[in-house]
């Protein structure tokens, strides 16, 4: 579907002497503006985006995109060059929409510039460009964007911006398809798309918006659900440090909490006591030192404290001092063991990576390739073993391709056993931890105990102190059960909610547009295709071209056709692919289309006479299916009206400067005096 | 207690067995011709003893510091530096391929050697090597020769 047409144009300067002015009529079909350099030629073209309030797709620069001619002095003529100070100037266009709608726009080039008057029907509206406050000019009401997108009857969609958040795509984003200025515009298809709006790939999603083709509620899906898994691995690493540091704080070893990805299940955080030289549970420990409190209530006495007592507790304090050394032992020979498997993984790397060069050598594939093979013997040609050992031993060694594979098979099980170690050692450094805090405890038992020793009711002491002990310690345990509880629950929500993202992710991929897409994208390269045919692109080259699935822009058997072609076959491709869309879209209603194609110096000197003569041909064609095409050239007039001759092409031809002095100052004073 | 006895199968196997690397013909080839290449000069040749050596230290990366200290005469320990049969092999398979010619004791590098010393330069092939070569294998003077074989190789 075709979205405008451009009636037409005026450029107006009020000047000290009076009214310089041009209005320009566009027709459906070709229309060419024909003018020396330096006459305006430019400046009608620019103000054709400047009308629209798109100035942002003329490139760099854009904040100013008219010469000082509009600003601040214009001459009359190129020979007097009289000067006159410009007060005021504006754009007035006319367009009209699918629907026949006709709009009157007015803008202020010298003046009010962040405003463009409506007409629609007799009524007057202001609309502003730009932002006001919060809102954009395409998201406000009385944004300028957002009437001319309803205007043209377009939806304009939301896109996925590089920091994750959503933008709309912009109609800045969308025009560099419709609009080559001169300056940047033969360098690139859309060539001047803003980037200061952090759309991810903005070139695409405006080709895939105007196809018909977008993805842009799937993409924005796919990058919700990536943003739900990074902050469900977000959440589940800052709740493993959580649990972590509650199990150091309590002197408990923790279970070990699984890394989330596509094949982790569920597992509960444990937490669990060294009690005896064995791990036991929160539960466990809770339920035996209420026993404990039980037994030492119901007999609590009076009398000295036994030698018997004595030496249990000093053999408790021994058994976990042989205990420590045991595992500061075990420690130490894992340490030693990850220095061996280091160091065994570094000599396999060293051989897989001389094993992969010698693969290279193998493949190379120039002349002394047939010299590199030494399977055969270079004298009696007889099969020989490739190993220079003995020749005693009749058995084959591998071949490169098996070396290579077992050497990389041996890295992956020493990489293996490193984990494995590794989780070893740390499990060993946290159960070497809990022993030096129960030492402690267990030696001030012991030292407490010793100094009892002479006091008569030394044992009902230490049965006071070991029951206020056990007291502080059920309470910890019951705190420590409160966090086990809450910390489960969390880990429980992160996961599933995790989890469901992770599905939803996998099925969102599977959808079926793929096929859709396909089409279009065959249906372009067929129009693209016949373009390049007709402007005298080489045969052979054509069959080459086609559509990118991934960037829907041309390319040449997979290359960037930029780095690859001529800048005769180049600006060629360009006319090709930017009529192809006009047509495409001419011809379907689910391709939208600006309605329009500009072309500023169309770059026929780089192009031979006869396809700039093919241009000009398919060009007028495009009036069949109501499409537009603007050329503005400083082409030879005998030599452009050859080129148009028995073509329908509506020619604006220009002697001298495009603006004129239409009303003096005496004409104005009369006309008001009327 | 009866100990119950269990039978051992021997199986004898032919399976293809791994090999290190520089026991491949072709990788022990180019070692030579990176010898010859780096260490000789303009002239292109090399005495076999000499070539027999730098084969022998390049191969034993592990080993390249003390085999730098002792060429740069800062240490006074003499490596341990053997006989290769690997290596004439290798010089044995080089010369029926043409890549190296032997006259007077010298190896020389023949056009062909010259081509596969570019081609390994050209695809990255024995960087390591050439470096170590580049740095310490002019260093190996006939006298720190005799001092690692004795005069007897």
């Amino acid at each position: 579907m075709l979205g405008l047409t451009i009636v037409s144009v005026e450029i107006s300067a009020n000047t000290n002497g009076g009214v310089f002015s041009e209005k320009i009529t566009f027709e459906e079909g070709l229309n060419i503006i024909r003018a020396e350099n330096s006459s305006g030629k430019s400046t009608c073209i620019n103000s054709l985006a400047y009308g629209l309030g798109l100035e942002a797709i003329l490139g760099p620069g854009r904040k100013r995109p008219f010469p000082k001619s509009l600003y601040e002095e214009i001459y009359d003529n190129k020979v007097d060059k009289k000067p006159y100070w410009v007060s005021s100037s504006s754009v007035c266009m006319v367009v009209r929409n699918s629907e026949n709608q006709v709009a009157k726009l007015t803008r202020d080039i010298l003046g009010k510039d962040k405003k463009i008057v409506v007409k629609t029907t007799g009524i007057d509206s202001d609309y502003f460009l730009g932002s006001s406050g919060e809102v954009g000019s395409a998201k406000s009401e009385r944004g300028f964007h957002n009437w001319l997108a309803e205007f043209i009857g377009w939806k304009l969609p939301n896109v996925v911006k590089f920091d994750g958040g959503d933008s709309l795509l912009y109609l800045e984003c969308i025009f560099p398809l419709f609009f080559v200025e001169q300056k940047r515009g033969w360098s690139e298809i859309q060539a001047n798309i803003p980037t200061q709006y952090g759309i991810q790939n903005v070139k695409k999603s405006a080709s895939e918006f105007c196809l018909g083709i977008d993805s842009f509620d799937r993409n924005k899906k796919l990058a919700k659900l990536k943003g739900k898994i990074d902050t469900g691995k977000e959440e589940w690493d800052s709740l493993r440090t959580t649990s972590e540091g509650v199990a150091d704080y309590n002197s408990v070893r923790i279970s070990k909490l699984v890394d989330l990805d596509e094949k982790s299940k569920f597992q509960k955080i444990d937490f669990m006591y060294l009690e005896n030289n064995s791990y036991i549970s929160i539960s466990a420990q809770e339920k035996s030192l209420k026993r404990l409190l039980e037994s030492i209530s119901g007999n609590i006495s009076g009398s000295a404290v036994s030698n018997e007592k004595i030496n249990s507790q000093a053999s408790i304090v021994g058994g976990v001092r042989r205990e420590i050394g045991a595992t500061l032992n075990s420690i130490e020979s894992t340490f030693l063991a990850i220095t061996d498997i280091d160091f065994k993984l570094k000599t396999l790397r060293h051989d897989l990576d001389q094993y992969q060069q010698l693969r290279r050598l193998r493949n190379v594939g120039s002349d002394i390739s047939e010299d590199l093979n030494t399977e055969k013997c270079p004298i009696c040609e007889s099969d020989i073993l490739d190993t220079l050992s003995s020749s005693d031993v009749k058995r084959a060694p591998m071949t490169l391709g098996e070396n290579i594979e077992f050497l990389k098979n041996q890295i992956d099980f020493f990489s293996s056993i490193k984990i494995r170690t590794l989780t070893d050692l740390k499990e060993l450094q946290m159960k070497s931890k809990l022993l030096s805090n129960k030492i402690d405890s267990e030696q001030e038992k012991l030292d407490a105990l010793n100094s009892d020793m002479n006091d008569t009711n030394g044992d009902l002491k230490a049965k006071i102190r070991e029951k206020i002990e056990a007291e502080i310690q059920l309470r910890s345990v019951t705190k420590l059960k409160q966090a086990h509880d809450e910390l489960n629950n969390q880990s429980e929500r992160i996961f599933n909610s995790w989890k469901t993202a992770v599905d939803s992710l996998k099925l969102a991929r599977k959808d079926v547009y793929q096929d859709d897409r396909s089409l279009v994208i065959r249906k372009l390269e067929g129009f693209l295709k016949e373009n390049l045919a007709s402007f005298g692109f080489n045969p052979t080259s054509i069959s080459t071209v086609s559509v990118s699935p991934h960037t829907l822009r041309p390319e040449q058997e997979g290359y960037d056709i930029v780095a690859e072609t001529s800048a005769s076959d180049y600006i060629r491709i360009i006319w090709s692919y930017t009529l192809a869309l006009l047509e495409f879209a001419g011809m379907s209603n689910d391709v939208k289309h600006g309605g329009f194609v500009v072309f500023d110096e169309p770059r026929q000197h780089e192009a031979n006479k006869i396809s700039f003569a093919s241009l000009i041909k398919k060009a007028s064609e495009c009036k069949k299916f109501k499409g537009q095409v603007i050329f503005a050239t400083s082409l030879d007039r005998a030599d452009l009206h050859q080129a148009c001759e028995g073509l329908d092409v509506k020619l604006n031809y220009y002697d001298d400067y495009i603006l004129t002095l239409k009303k003096t100052d005496e004409s104005l004073k009369l006309t008001g005096n009327q | 207690m009866m100990i119950e006895k269990e039978s051992i199968k021997v199986v004898i196997s032919d399976k293809a067995y791994p090999l290190p690397i520089e026991m491949r013909p072709l990788w022990r080839i180019c070692l030579i011709i990176i010898s010859i290449a780096v260490v000789s000069g303009e002239k292109k040749y090399l005495d076999v003893k000499k070539v027999n050596i730098l084969v022998w230290m390049i191969i034993r990366k592990l080993r390249w510091v003390e085999y730098e200290n002792y060429l740069l005469g800062r240490a006074s320990d003499i490596p341990l530096v053997s006989v290769d049969t690997a290596t004439y092999k290798a010089v044995e398979f080089s010369m029926s391929k043409n890549f190296v010619e032997l006259k007077d004791g010298r190896l020389y590098l023949s056009s062909k050697g010259k081509d596969l010393y570019e081609v390994l330069v050209e695809n990255g092939i024995m960087i390591d090597e050439i470096d170590f070569l580049k740095k310490f294998g002019k260093k190996l003077s006939n006298d720190k020769l005799k001092g690692l074989t004795g005069g007897f190789l």
